[in-house]
């Protein structure tokens, strides 16, 4: 019986120095996505001055809680406006721009923007990613009558896929916001 | 590579020819039905030998537990297995590694188990009261994995397993060798697979390879009444993600359903790509046995094991960074105290475990966490003349403290849980030819950490899953009733095992309105809500000897899963199947057999509609062979076989796989394998 008890005494020790406490559970990692789009903004402007603006925000990021802003879009009928997009990542508390790090990964990325509803909107790609394959951050918007709708803007995310003339369904999906959208 | 495939197969055809019998012993004998054994065991369980182990090397252990009768699996893709007991899976399945219990991220449905099937000699699945004694939380039932000990001054003896599988071009070797001296014993064992793309009979599934190596040992020591042995194993994987999974939208999602097969067409590679999978899993265990003068015994087991994980995601930010990663440490300790008086067998014991678990990378799931399990049971076994009567009865805490880190906040929060479960069961020899068995077990399960903190997309699934950190244990109430007869030469068996489980508090994911709205569109959501959960069913087998050469054997397993909080079918059970095995062994050449397999699969129609993006698939029957035969040459004893599956490369999708929206199953598969034992 002494010897088992020594015995034992030897297998709890060596189960002591195998479960020595693991400084790293009590310091945990941050929880935010550090390449995670939160917030999406399209900023309209004539002659060089931002005229209307349309903002999706989620600053907690996928799922947790809801949108903090989710805007209507407004323009004039029979209109030419530029469009820039603008990305942002708020997960951590402040904001860091994301849009010049999907600029540069342009190559696999493009937007598209999508009037449904009969909405007389439409836009052309004015950028291009260094294979000269268009990519969207920098649009000619033209709008036509008066017309409600909705406009879907798609980020698709297409590593290797990539070509010059692709459907908006090819890859998959970085971003898919659907504004409602009022031609006035 | 093909080439070799071919010269493999010649080889085979001409071996076959010139095959020598040595053995009288059946070459295909499936799964061992436990019926005809004497009254002194009230399990509800069932036997996979290393027989039919050896048959299926190469195949991962989700597979090859398929083979016996209840135990379905849940599918990701052609590469992730896990297993599924009574319509349970994940957290509710407890496998035990060589009496260690396997301690992984075992919660994650596309998370495979991590042993090596090659290291087994023997694979049980405990469905009934005896789960109890491995943990409580197995409410779904116990697979115990244990490896041989050599016998005492047994020679040298080697053991060699080949593979080649033609559907993903899949290699795999494993080598095992063992030596016993009068006082001493060991092993020592290394298995190594990679396999390419799998295809289905009409396209290939890009990006699913696999590549595996693996390695084992155990060591005993025997001396008077004293045994010593150590069991260390290392299992290291990398698994390929089907690509055309990857889709991070309903919108994507529905695109690929609405095109009935991938977007993109795929080729042959063994190369695999982002997103994948890249596991590791240590063990090391010590199990000492002491016997007193009076036949009691002592018996102390402690272990320890670490997992790594580490998960790629389609798009890297950071190339060759994980965007999860975890890593878990787990030790256990279970000391049991065995003794007999008349016939009474007596066992006490105490588990502990401390477990803790650390994440990184950029994609949150579940947060770090440092966890003590502490348990006490006693399990008591009269055997009467005619009648066999188990009891248990444990007691189970759980202490868990949270560690999470919002916005470089840290908080931290503690759980507890705690319970008391038992089980009771009874079995009677009715006559010569029937046996009885019923049982009852009360078990409970904590939720786990999933279920009580996961907020965010499940990948692949495209809907967003909610946890719930106020989840309570559930509570389960078990019934089994077994019927087992033998005829009076052993020429029929049937075995019935009928269950039905009233889960309290059953954790269950629930569609929540409205939809997840997020910048890549609006989710579908579904939270963890705890429910009344009713589950029945019965595993069924029939064997049949028509001769010393012809075996047919039926196997049913039926399964009814019901909310009844919800007054609604659960969704995610597998669908009733139905097998048919038949097996020939050659007259006069006892070493060589055919095997003619059937399967069916019925249709998933308890299910609610509108819940899922798919309903489930239609049925499907699929047709298996099996040819073995095996010589000696010289010393060596050589096995050859040949297993094809699904001979007609039917089309078919399973409601179990969560792959089933985006490609069919693999097609036709041949497996040539050859087993040298030196």
């Amino acid at each position: 019986m002494k010897q088992i008890a020594k015995k034992l005494g030897g297998f709890l020790l060596v189960l002591a120095v195998a479960t020595t406490s693991c400084k790293k559970t009590g310091n945990p990692n941050v929880e935010a996505d550090h390449a995670a789009i939160t917030t999406l903004t399209l900023s309209f402007s004539q002659n060089g001055t931002v005229v209307s603006t349309a903002t999706f925000d989620d600053p907690d990021g996928f799922g947790g809680n809801a949108p903090v802003r989710f805007d209507s879009l407004r323009l004039a009928a029979n209109s030419t406006y530029n469009m820039t997009v603008t990305l942002q990542n708020k997960t951590s508390g402040t904001v860091t721009d994301m849009t010049e790090e999907i600029r540069r990964a342009g190559n696999q990325h493009e937007f598209f923007f999508i009037p449904t509803n009969g909405l007389t909107f439409s836009a052309t790609k004015l950028d291009r990613d260094i294979n000269g394959f268009p990519l969207g951050f920098n649009n000619s918007v033209t709008t036509g009558a008066v017309s409600n709708g909705n406009m879907l803007v798609k980020l698709m995310h297409k590593p290797l896929l990539k070509g010059p003339n692709d459907a908006p369904t090819v890859g998959h999906s970085d971003i898919e916001v659907n504004f409602r959208t009022f031609i006035q | 590579m093909c080439n070799k495939a071919v010269t493999c197969l010649l080889l085979f055809v001409l071996l076959m020819g010139c095959a020598v019998p040595i053995t009288a012993q059946r070459v295909l004998d499936t799964v061992v039905v436990q019926a005809n054994k004497a009254v002194s065991f009230t399990g509800v369980q069932d036997v996979l030998t290393q027989k039919s182990i050896q048959l299926r090397s190469g195949e991962s252990l989700g597979e090859i537990l398929q083979q016996l009768n209840g135990v379905q699996v849940l599918q990701t893709g052609t590469t992730i297995f896990k297993p599924v007991m009574q319509g349970m899976h994940s957290n509710r399945v407890l496998i035990m590694n060589n009496g260690v219990r396997l301690e992984g991220q075992q919660w994650g449905s596309e998370h495979a188990p991590e042993i090596d099937p090659m290291v087994a000699q023997k694979i049980t699945a405990v469905k009934g009261a005896a789960a109890i004694r491995y943990g409580a939380d197995a409410i779904g039932g116990v697979l115990l994995v244990e490896a041989a000990t050599p016998s005492q001054n047994q020679p040298l003896k080697i053991s060699v397993n080949t593979g080649y599988f033609s559907n993903n071009r899949q290699w795999n070797a494993n080598v095992y060798l063992s030596k016993g001296s009068k006082n001493a014993s060991y092993w020592v064992q290394s298995s190594f697979k990679r396999g390419g793309n799998a295809q289905t009979p009409q396209y290939w599934l890009g990006n699913t390879g696999l590549k595996e190596w693996n390695a084992s040992t155990g060591w005993e020591y025997k001396k008077n009444n004293y045994t010593s042995s150590l069991y260390g194993s290392i299992f290291t994987t990398s698994i390929g993600i089907f690509d055309g999974s990857h889709i991070s939208n309903t919108t994507d999602l529905l695109a690929v359903i609405a095109n009935g097969k991938p977007l993109l067409n795929y080729d042959f590679t063994y190369q695999i790509n982002r997103p994948n999978q890249e596991i590791q899993h240590y063990l090391l265990r010590w199990k000492q046995t002491w016997r007193t003068a009076s036949n009691a015994t002592w018996q102390l087991t402690t272990g320890y094991q670490e997992n790594r994980r580490r998960e790629f995601d389609a798009s890297a930010i950071a190339p060759g960074q994980p965007e999860l990663a975890l890593n878990i440490g787990t030790a256990t300790i279970d000391g049991a105290y065995n003794f007999t008086r008349q016939n009474i067998k007596t066992t006490l014991g105490a588990f502990g475990m401390r477990q803790q678990n650390v994440w990184s990378g950029r994609r949150f799931f579940i947060p770090n966490f440092e966890q003590y399990n502490a348990a006490l049971y006693a399990i008591r076994q009269h055997s009467f003349r005619t009648s066999f009567l188990e009891y248990s009865v444990r007691y189970d805490y759980r202490w868990m403290q949270i560690f999470r880190n919002r916005n470089n906040v840290i908080s931290s929060e503690n759980r507890q849980f705690h319970n008391v479960s038992g089980a009771i069961g009874f079995t009677q020899k009715l006559s010569t030819r029937w046996n009885l068995t019923t049982q009852y077990t009360l078990a409970w399960r904590p939720p786990g950490i999933n279920e009580l903190f996961v907020n965010g997309l499940h990948h692949g699934s495209a809907t967003v899953e909610i946890g719930d950190s106020s989840l309570r244990s559930e509570t389960a109430h078990k019934f089994h009733v077994q019927a087992n007869y033998t005829n009076a030469d052993s020429t029929l068996q049937i075995e019935a095992q009928f269950y039905t489980n009233f889960i309290q508090n059953f954790i269950n994911l629930e569609p929540v309105l409205p939809p997840t709205l997020t910048i890549r569109g609006a989710f579908p959501t579904f939270a963890y809500k705890q429910a009344n959960a009713w589950f029945t069913g019965l595993d069924a087998s029939v064997t049949k000897q028509f001769s010393t050469h012809w075996q047919v054997k039926g196997l049913a397993s039926l399964l009814y899963a019901y909310n009844t909080t919800t007054q609604n079918w659960l969704m995610q059970m597998p669908a009733n199947r139905f097998q048919l095995i038949t097996q020939y062994n050659v007259k006069n050449k006892a070493n060589t057999g055919f095997g003619l397999r059937i399967l069916h699969v019925a249709h998933q129609s308890r299910f609610v509609p509108g819940q899922d993006y798919l309903p489930p698939p239609p049925a499907y029957t699929l047709m298996g062979l099996d040819v073995v035969t095996s010589q000696k040459l010289a010393h060596t004893q050589l096995q050859w076989s040949l297993t094809i599956n699904n001979v007609f490369n039917t089309v078919y999708r399973d409601y179990m796989n969560r792959f089933r929206y985006y490609a069919d199953e693999m097609g036709r598969n041949i497996q040539v394998r050859c087993k040298i034992d030196l």
